[in-house]
């Protein structure tokens, strides 16, 4: 479904982007509202030269976000998802400067997002998280699939990721085949034949000693964990 | 040009230890016509540290984090950490050795090393049958995949064995240092030093390792501060404090800044700049093995404080003099500042004064020689006399069955410490693994003619052999030659299971020749012990003549 995208002015004069008939930011001052829904999240920018938001809109939180940021780091990185590409383009024609200082994601698959290794990597960073919530409401789902995102298990889901050097080898497991499945298969091979079944089989060992470290520290402390394990 | 690659893929840190292997091979080949490079596989984390060791032509380094943290993490494919894997070893992979040494203890570093192109490996690596080969039985014993079985020799020893090469003694193990950042280190401490003088006499700067607070083993910020009122209050001695940036130590440094009013210097920096302030530093307290070793390679005193029992028997300082303060439980608040400055005056005095004062938990151990051979011997605490006896035991036992000329009487001074009773109480327990070794093995020896071609022989065999191995992660004396045979039969790959019976009976009779080995090893001890208390009786009758 496309939905409708009309920029027009605010009483301040700024421009402001209109979706079905929805402002996503104040008719009066767009400006001054950023201003007063960062005051929010000052002490999170405090702590973190990382930010994660949610909706970008025309940017007027995120200017904001980048000025705290500058005075408080000197250094910051901060990554916009923007799942409306047109709304995207339109901000960046609007304030093209603010492309030197973030890193957009306009319009792109929740699995192609996280595909992306420096995204990936992004993530576990754990950066300050803020949510534009009236780009949030117009895309719920969207937002929603990316933040209970799970990679998928099976080698059909990450084929395409795979190293060139390493396609070929896998052609032997079935699409459906998670890790544990292939190197259970290198554990129960009476013989290893190649320099990839060594790598497959060292990995077996690295996660075997992950598994038994994190049971471990979880008998240690008596908390439950919820991260993901694979058994081999 | 010869290329050969270290691999030493161990959380352990203790790559540093590189340096003096390092240094060995190149004196080793140095009448080689053709040139040596030398380029090391470690662990990513030890990056910083690899940059100090000089004699390297390249190094690759293998991101286990990042391989774990894709396992761990949901939003990665599992499958990513195969990618990882394989881009961590694409380059040394890639490459051609003429020598691969694993100096890795891990059943993965294994698997890895049969990865690499080597014409030669050596330390352990993995068949196509998934078996562990020992290139010597060396090797054998710095692998802990499945069984904690050591050599108890120290671990740069036991790395020189599994390479068969010798030890450059003649040469210190070449570490980085900046000449500017030397200078600079040496124009600060001086100026340190001046804020205590006495008179003539010299101050003494002390570098005390301020270990990352998140860690559980670390020792205490009550300890510490508890370390420098102590050593505040001894006259020419000034406590400085090292800590990494890397450690991220703010709060401990925010406490001890308050707490003695920013009159403690307390230095933060890497490891570029670690070695140019160790050198200049009269001692370190470390908590962790790579300061230990850096100091040691910079010759500089120190003492290392440890909650591990094999840093005791295979980490000590290679230097003779320095002291290991070993807590036996895993709690390291149980040390006391007092009692880590007392063991640094003993130290710096080279006397064993006043170090009774420490509690029970705690060993303080000094790095002595014996007949060329370095090993720890506690000078005060309380200690396990009986492991002490096991660990220079089995040393000797290893050296035999390595057919090295090593006698009992070699380590009579070693023994000196451990009391008639210990010894007793070892002998008994030793004397009766033995017995039961014994017994299998020549079942195991009888049966075997038989097994061939008769089911219940061949039952009775297996079973003989089964029990052998089921004592091989004991910790007797005669587990470490059971080992031994485990590792033999592990790797045993006859095409006939005629020629796999021969085999095995061959390592029977080696071992039975080895059981007589760990037979007089006991015996000795036990005449030792049995000398001493006649000659005891002798004088007691003497004087009562008198």
């Amino acid at each position: 479904m496309t939905l409708s995208l009309e920029i027009k002015s605010s009483k301040s004069g700024n421009p402001i982007a209109i979706i079905d008939g929805v402002h996503l930011h104040s008719a009066f001052n767009p400006v001054k509202e950023a201003e007063l829904f960062i005051e929010n999240h000052l002490s999170a920018l405090k702590q973190k030269n990382k930010v994660l938001i949610l909706g970008l809109g025309l940017g007027y939180h995120v200017q904001e976000v980048v000025k705290n940021l500058k005075s408080f780091h000197d250094d910051f990185q901060v990554v916009v998802i923007e799942p409306n590409a047109r709304v995207a383009a339109e901000c960046l024609t609007l304030y093209p400067a603010l492309k030197n200082d973030i890193v957009l994601y306009p319009g792109v698959d929740v699995k192609k997002l996280y595909q992306d290794k420096t995204f990936a990597t992004f993530l576990m960073s754990k950066p300050a998280m803020i949510v534009h919530q009236s780009s949030f409401n117009f895309h719920q789902v969207y937002f929603k699939n990316l933040l209970s995102f799970e990679a998928g298990k099976d080698l059909a889901f990450f084929r395409d990721q795979l190293n060139p050097e390493l396609i070929h080898y896998f052609k032997r497991f079935p699409q459906e085949a998670t890790l544990s499945d292939c190197l259970n298969t290198i554990n129960n091979q009476e013989k290893l034949l190649s320099k990839e079944d060594f790598l497959m089989a060292a990995l077996a060992c690295i996660v075997r000693e992950e598994n038994d470290e994190r049971k471990n520290n979880q008998q240690k402390s008596g908390a439950s964990y919820h991260e993901k394990n694979i058994t081999c | 040009m010869k290329k050969i690659l270290l691999v030493n893929l161990d959380l352990n840190d203790d790559v540093l230890n590189l340096a003096s292997v390092i240094e060995s091979l190149k004196e080793n080949y140095k009448n080689d016509q053709a040139q040596v490079a030398v380029y090391t596989l470690t662990d990513e984390r030890y990056r910083q540290q690899v940059g100090l060791l000089t004699q390297v032509s390249g190094s690759y380094f293998l991101d286990s984090a990042e391989v774990s943290k894709v396992i761990k993490q949901r939003i990665f494919s599992d499958f990513e950490a195969v990618n990882s894997l394989w881009n961590s070893i694409r380059e040394a992979g890639a490459t051609q050795w003429d020598l691969v040494i694993n100096l890795s203890t891990t059943e993965a570093a294994c698997y890895i090393v049969s990865t690499l192109k080597a014409t030669l490996v050596q330390g352990n690596y993995k068949s196509t049958e998934k078996s562990t080969i020992g290139s010597n039985l060396w090797a054998r014993l710095n692998y802990q995949g499945e069984a904690h079985q050591t050599a108890g020799l120290h671990q740069v020893d036991n790395y020189h064995k599994l390479i068969g090469i010798n030890r450059n003694t003649e040469s210190q193990a070449q570490i980085y240092s900046d000449s500017s950042l030397n200078a600079l280190a040496h124009k600060n401490i001086s100026r340190i030093r001046q804020t205590k003088t006495n008179g003539n006499e010299k101050s003494h700067v002390v570098g005390i390792q301020l270990e990352n607070e998140s860690r559980p083993s670390a020792l205490s910020l009550d300890t510490v501060i508890e370390l420098i009122e102590e050593i505040n209050n001894t006259p020419n001695v000034i406590p400085v404090i090292l800590t990494l940036k890397s450690e991220n130590n703010n709060d401990s440094i925010k406490k001890i800044n308050q707490r003695f009013n920013r009159s403690v210097v307390i230095i933060e920096t890497d490891y570029g700049a670690l070695a140019s302030i160790i050198v200049n530093l009269d001692s370190v307290i470390a908590t962790t093995k790579s300061f230990r070793i850096l100091a040691d390679l910079l010759e500089t005193q120190n003492v290392y404080v440890t909650n591990s029992n094999q840093d005791v028997y295979e980490n000590y300082s290679s230097l003779n003099g320095n002291l290991t303060v070993y807590c036996n439980t895993v709690d390291y608040p149980l040390i006391k500042g007092r009692e880590l400055a007392l063991s640094l005056e003993a130290l710096i005095t080279n006397q064993n004064m006043k170090l009774d004062l420490v509690s029970n938990q705690l060993t303080i151990y000094r790095t002595t020689t014996e007949n060329n051979e370095l090993y720890n011997k506690a000078i005060a605490g309380g200690f396990n006399q009986v492991e002490m006896l096991h660990q220079t035991m089995k040393r000797l036992l290893v050296y035999q069955i390595n057919n090295e000329n090593r006698k009992f009487n070699s380590v009579g001074a070693q023994l000196e410490d451990i009391s008639e009773a210990s010894a007793y109480h070892w002998i008994t327990k030793e004397k009766n693994a033995l017995s039961a070794i014994v017994k299998t093995t020549l079942a195991a020896l009888r049966t075997i003619k038989t097994a061939q071609n008769n089911i219940a022989s061949r039952k009775e065999f297996i079973n003989s052999v089964d029990e052998i191995m089921a004592n091989s992660g004991e910790n007797y004396l005669v587990s470490l030659i059971a080992y031994s045979l485990k590792s033999k039969l592990d790797a045993l790959n006859e095409n006939s299971s005629q020629g796999n019976l021969q085999q095995t009976e061959n390592f029977l009779l080696e071992l039975k020749s080895q059981v007589g080995l760990v037979a007089n090893l006991i015996s000795e001890v036990a005449e030792h012990y049995a000398s001493q208390k006649k000659e005891r009786a002798l004088s007691k009758n003497r004087s009562v003549v008198n």
